[in-house]
């Protein structure tokens, strides 16, 4: 998937280094990368009030932490990062999101379904998939995320998840095994 | 993954309420400007507990100047010393207990009050083999 941007990043940050230019390039930032970011963080935590949370916490800390951007990574890959631990640690503070039994899973996409319908509505094929998917560990199921969905390169996870590439292979294929044989019953 | 592609084509249940993006970035502005004042508030609580810390450290890096400079007992294990020898050995422990004792901020501790506390709590003065 390619980053569809107005602003190039390199524009962006220096936008946002500069103190006189920060609110401007916040703001140029979270429209140009609000709504991946926000994809990221909701695939993982499920609820839009929950994804909301993680969300503006992920861009207080990259308003917050922004002079440690240095440009050494691409600002997406830097926000992608942030993001991914403030899922890790919302999904830690979590019961509900740990551990799934492929029952439990069930349980809470269901109820999900009946509190949330208007914000999470799956068909069966939808439901049975994102169903495996909780049933993974959190980092298979964040790598599972970002490569099947989000479809970015092994490079790409593997800079903003700090693991190698054939750590990341290896473990997207046990959770792609692992859910095929729970989805094709 | 070509059981994966077919069963779900990549389509997620997830929809978002209506203008949520729209200033995204100003409401977390407002949640960042109401966090300003109580990160300042902290700031001033952390640096006052770091003063009377320094202040502490000060006191007794002072009385151990001052016992060092004013010279040891030539008996160091004697009871019997000269009022002026007493006031150079006064031990980290009595400084510590007229501190906790008079619960003040030990920037306003003078060599003279802590020697007339000790006189008047008729604590005995340690001689110190340094």
């Amino acid at each position: 998937m390619q980053q569809q941007t107005s602003i190039s990043d390199e524009a962006l940050a220096s936008l946002l280094l500069q103190p006189q230019s920060r609110r401007q390039g916040f703001t140029l930032m979270v429209d140009t990368y609000g709504k991946r970011l926000y994809g990221h963080i909701r695939k993982m935590v499920l609820t839009h009030e929950d994804a909301d949370d993680v969300l503006q916490n992920t861009l207080i800390k990259a308003w917050l932490h922004v002079e440690k951007f240095r440009g050494e990574a691409q600002l997406f890959t830097w926000l992608y990062r942030i993001a991914t631990n403030e899922c890790l640690t919302f999904m830690a503070n979590t019961k509900r999101l740990q551990n799934l039994s492929l029952g439990d899973a069930g349980e809470l996409l269901n109820s999900l379904a009946a509190k949330d319908s208007s914000y999470f509505n799956a068909d069966e094929a939808q439901l049975k998939l994102q169903q495996a998917i909780l049933t993974l560990p959190e980092k298979q199921r964040l790598v599972f995320n970002m490569r099947y969905f989000d479809e970015l390169p092994y490079e790409q996870i593997s800079g903003m998840l700090g693991t190698s590439v054939g750590a990341l292979k290896a473990s997207y294929h046990i959770a792609a095994e692992k859910i095929e044989r729970l989805i094709i019953v | 993954m070509k059981k994966l592609d077919d069963l779900s084509n990549k389509k997620l249940p997830f929809s978002i309420p209506e203008g949520y993006f729209e200033n995204l970035a100003d409401r977390v502005m407002e949640r960042v400007d109401e966090h300003q004042p109580i990160r300042e508030q902290k700031r001033v609580r952390a640096s006052s507990c770091l003063a009377f810390a320094a202040g502490l450290a000060l006191l007794f890096g002072l009385s151990y100047v001052a016992t060092r400079l004013i010279g040891k007992p030539e008996n160091s294990s004697s009871a019997a010393v000269t009022t002026e020898s007493e006031y150079g050995n006064i031990s980290y422990y009595d400084l510590g207990v007229y501190a906790e004792s008079r619960l003040v901020d030990a920037a306003d501790m003078e060599q003279d009050d802590i020697v007339s506390y000790l006189q008047q709590e008729n604590i005995a003065f340690l001689a110190m083999a340094y």
